[in-house]
């Protein structure tokens, strides 16, 4: 191997006289109609000769075992009023990611308020104030969002920033503000959310699964008619009112990571923090599960105008602290693995999709499975056919060993390159947080997973892949899904508007 | 410039990865007229009032290596990070496909993964996954094909054996049943991204507007769909001989492995693999546009919006860096200058701006979605005001400040994985040799001043140098894609 400079670049040369004649050739060309041909070089296929077939290309070489010890440790302290301060210390780059949990969100809130989208709203309505006002600093990233589980704010810096990354957080949680000169931006924002809600065939999939699997009030589930009218009128006031009973000490959680120490990070919160004392009682931590919306097996059609047709195999899944917990997860990634056999045979074999996506989403008292894709239109059925027969095969046959092995592979791997980034440690912890699992139960995931055997899989899908429990949502335009998948045999089947509304 | 990886993202999207390698390079020009070179230092000596942000560079050690064969090797070696990202880019893209040949550069990508001398069909890609292998993709742009991963230090061997089978085994095993396969699922994902997508026919019109039909940067749909389904064996190994050799290609390792192995297995597995001479890239005369096309697209959507590009510097070259700063003043950030201007008041609901910047040239685009009850016309009208106001009296000081943080923070953010490291490197080795220590931030920690960023706006961005400007109408009965309603050009 030798080391050299690169080569130094060709001097520019002026042609204006060659550039003004391959014009006018050019349009000469297009004047007579003919092809416009591209300036680009020619091709030439000039075989070489046979390189030489060392021994060591002819098998992959030794996949040692991956490490599966926790990358991190957390460290621990509290306020005096009662925050919990996490630190991931991370050295290396002068950044930092601050997390304000609040370990509330729309389903804890009373009823009438549990709406995620009127809490998301005043997470929105706040960031737009803090980031248009003199008070913003353009050196650190604010951000503020809210779910039915939990409200975050959020923000990453340089580290020169981190003190004032603090204050920053305490505006937009301890301090927010609720001008009613935003009125008018946070209507507009709600409207266009409403309106566009199933817009697309994705979330026109999404809408229809979540209004399938919970009932209409849950706040899993797609808001409907009633509520958008209600949202359509909202106040400051009620914005306000609910996003302040969501961040109250009690409940919150600092997360951070970065290039601190917990001296420096402890300093700083009582600083920005150490003041902020309960205004409002706290919010009960609602646990119990929602119920399912009427009989389980179904097949919901939607009409749509796309050109491919979206169709997702979905079903309940465990609450969190089940033993499947993490066997639903690994199902999800061994049938989405790319190249797998269900990969091969609907994208190479059948030439029905470029992708297939099984998912396993997660909340604080329920979750949901679902398997699926974008299909082309004459090849849906069958897709749907063989996305069945995968499932089926999981649950009665069980997993092979090598396909649960790279499942369980990936999932190490990919934990371990999120939690790799300081957001995305912080974001992991804050999600684990908010579902309800200590954090211990997180740290020592992937060795939980990667002792998961074959048979707890199939168990897994014994329990909640079982025939009735199968749910199937298809998107697509009506002449391409009408009467296309009765044959699948999943319950009744009904058509549905594209955010989820029966049509009778 | 490269699009800066999300600080928000809680792992750097393959879409972001993307965008973050889609940056051109400079390929060895034959002929009388190549554009000029890149500048091989960031500009900050050239920009006149430039001033130092106050975050230093990070100190992370590069090696740069050539083997024998002529490819470039850089090694970023960091036992902080828990993995290693793999990067090996091809210095060709769509620009480079001959006429008739148009889909040619993305269908080899595909086609790539599915089978060389020693690794059989379809393993490339599940040895990688079920090995550990996140971010993992191949992405084609206009002057580059780039194959990725990041994967376990305990894996970096696997991925090496992989993608040197692929550099230096490919032709002896392709067949026409994997070309048949992958044609029908390249046509498959431009389904998927464009004529499945509401309004997806804007985008595409975009790119074919903005550029003649002689220029290599022209594309279109309808013709990509069309010339995909005729390419042939011949086409493929053609294609591939010319332009997949060592010496038209950099490979990338970042993150936990040790210098001296990496560099003992890029050797074992690359350096025996036969080099040959790169192509010559023909000139191109220079690029004039006498005013913009105006298309509008009919299209099953709720909102109008509005698609505008300008045809601007190339990577490297004056300009490019300071339109990084002028995309950032107007749309990054809710305090940003169209934010506040068409979101604040109730005209649009979202605005987007980004310079992208390529070999031959770049393009700076602005995107916009009206909001109901609000039209189009009323956009475009805004957005003209505001470039026109900032051509002639300058953005403000803390407008400047603002782009100033944007970057100096993403600088640093746009390093904190493996990945995001390996992106960088590979977009900054385009530029020329890497020079020692060295300055691994996309911007070299300039901050520009209000006048420069002024002139640079006057200069690239005024409206009557637009090139193209697509306009989408919402229409009942339209496909969700749209069609093109009409087409005015200059």
């Amino acid at each position: 191997m030798i080391a050299r400079p690169l080569s130094a670049r060709r001097p520019a040369v002026s042609k204006g006289r060659w550039a003004a004649l391959v014009l006018a050739v050019l349009a000469l060309l297009a004047a007579c109609g003919a092809r416009v041909p591209r300036l680009t070089a020619p091709l030439s296929y000039a075989p070489a000769a046979p390189l030489a077939d060392e021994a060591f290309r002819a098998s992959p070489p030794a996949l040692p075992p991956l490490d599966t010890t926790p990358l991190f440790g957390v460290l621990r302290s509290r306020l005096a009023n009662g925050v919990e301060i996490l630190l991931v210390p991370r050295r290396g780059l002068p950044l930092f990611t601050a997390r304000l949990v609040a370990l509330r969100g729309a389903r804890d809130l009373p009823a009438g308020q549990q709406r995620e989208e009127l809490l998301d709203l005043a997470a929105a309505a706040v960031l737009h104030e803090h980031e248009s006002s003199p008070r913003a600093n353009p050196q650190l990233r604010p951000d503020v969002g809210c779910s039915s589980d939990r409200c975050q704010a959020a923000v990453s810096g340089v580290i020169r920033s981190f003190d004032g990354a603090l204050d920053v957080l305490a505006d937009l949680a301890i301090r927010p503000r609720f001008p009613e000169s935003q009125l008018g931006q946070v209507r507009r924002q709600f409207r266009s959310f409403a309106e566009r809600l199933g817009g697309t065939s994705d979330s026109a999939v999404d809408a229809n699964v979540r209004s399938l699997l919970f009932p209409p009030e849950d706040p899993y589930s797609t808001i409907d008619p009633d509520e958008r009218v209600v949202l359509q009128r909202v106040t400051m006031k009620m914005l306000e009112d609910a996003y302040v009973q969501v961040f109250q000490p009690q409940h919150a959680v600092l997360v951070v990571a970065g290039d601190l120490d917990m001296d420096r990070l402890k300093a700083a919160a009582e600083r920005a923090l150490g003041a902020w004392s309960q205004s409002r009682p706290p919010l009960p931590w609602t646990a119990w599960s929602p119920v399912f919306p009427g009989a389980p097996g179904r097949t919901i059609l939607v009409d749509a105008t796309g050109e491919l047709v979206h169709a997702h195999l979905v079903v309940r899944g465990p609450t969190r602290g089940d033993p499947t917990w993490e066997a639903m997860m690994i199902l999800a990634i061994l049938l989405s693995t790319p190249k797998g056999s269900l990969f091969e045979e609907l994208r190479s074999g059948m030439g029905a999709t470029y992708d297939v996506e099984a998912d396993f989403s997660a909340f604080r008292v329920a979750s949901y499975w679902e398997i699926g894709g974008a299909f082309e239109l004459d090849k849906a059925p069958q897709a749907v056919t063989a996305l069945l027969s995968a499932v089926r095969r999981a649950r009665d046959g069980g997993v092979s060993a090598a396909d649960l092995d790279g499942a369980r592979t990936r999932f190490v791997a990919s934990y371990r390159s999120t939690s790799a980034t300081t957001t995305g440690v912080t974001s992991m912890i804050a999600g684990a947080l908010s579902v309800g699992l200590p954090l211990e139960h997180w740290l020592t995931q992937p060795g939980r997973a990667s002792r998961l055997t074959a048979e707890d899989v199939q168990k897994a899908a014994q329990k909640w892949l079982a025939e009735p429990n199968l749910r199937l949502v298809v998107v697509g335009p009506r002449r391409w899904i009408e009467g296309r998948f009765d044959s699948q045999k999943i319950g009744t089947v009904e058509w549905r508007t594209r955010i989820g509304e029966r049509l009778r | 410039m490269r699009l800066p990886l999300s600080v928000a993202a809680s792992v750097a999207s393959l879409l972001a990865l993307s965008a973050a390698f889609a940056q051109p390079d400079a390929p060895p020009m034959d002929g009388p007229a190549p554009p000029p070179p890149p500048l091989a230092a960031p500009p900050a000596s050239a920009a006149p009032g430039a001033a130092a942000t106050a975050t230093p560079a990070p100190a992370l050690p590069v090696e740069e290596l050539r083997l024998e064969n002529g490819l470039k090797v850089l090694l970023a070696p960091d036992d902080t990070l828990p993995n290693v990202a793999v990067v090996v880019r091809y210095h060709v893209g769509t620009a480079d496909e001959p006429t008739g040949l148009s889909g040619i550069a993305h269908l080899l990508e595909h086609l790539t993964y599915e089978r060389s001398a020693h690794v059989p069909r379809g393993a490339l890609l599940r040895l990688l996954a079920d090995g550990g292998a996140t971010d993992l993709n191949g992405v084609t742009s206009a002057d580059a094909t780039l194959y990725f991963a990041t994967v376990p230090p305990e894996r970096l061997e696997l991925a090496l054996w992989l993608e040197s089978d692929r550099m230096g085994y490919f032709l002896g095993a392709i067949d026409d049943k994997a070309l048949e396969q992958e044609r029908s699922v390249v046509l498959t994902e431009l389904r998927t991204r464009v004529t499945d997508s509401p309004a997806g026919i804007a985008q595409s019109a975009v790119f074919e507007s903005t550029f003649p039909a002689w220029h290599p940067y022209h594309e279109s749909f309808e013709t990509t769909m069309a010339e995909t389904s005729g390419i042939t064996m011949a086409d493929i190994k053609a294609f591939y001989s010319t332009w997949y050799g060592p010496e038209n290609a950099t490979l990338v390792l970042s993150g936990k492995f040790e210098q001296g192995r990496g560099r003992a297995l890029v050797e074992r597995y690359f350096g025996t693999i036969r080099g040959r001479p790169a192509p010559r890239r023909p000139p191109l005369p220079k690029l004039e546009r006498k005013g913009p096309t105006r298309v509008e697209v009919g299209a099953n959507v709720v909102e109008e919006a509005v698609h505008l590009s300008w045809i601007t510097p190339a990577y490297g070259l004056p300009g490019d860096s300071e339109l990084d700063w002028v995309s950032a003043l107007l749309s990054r950030g809710e305090a940003s200058l169209l934010s506040r201007r068409l979101v604040d008041k109730g005209l649009a609901i979202s605005v987007s701006t980004r310079q992208e910047s390529r070999l031959h040239t770049g393009m700076f685009y602005i995107n916009a979605l009206a909001a109901k009850d609000h039209t189009a016309d009323e956009i475009l009208s805004t957005i003209d005001e505001t470039l026109t106001l900032l051509g002639k009296t300058g953005p403000s000081p803390d407008d400047v400040a603002r782009a100033a943080s944007y970057w100096e923070v993403d600088d640093v953010f746009s390093l904190e994985s493996a990945m995001g490291r390996a992106a960088t490197l590979t977009s900054l080795a385009t530029r020329g040799p890497i020079t020692q220590p060295f300055d691994w931030r996309e911007h070299g920690g300039i901050v520009y001043s209000p006048e420069h960023l002024r002139v640079a706006i006057a200069k690239y961005l005024s409206p009557t140098a637009r090139a193209a400007q697509v306009i989408v109408r919402p229409k009942k009965g339209a496909p969700l894609a749209g069609v093109v309603v009409s087409r005015e050009e200059p």
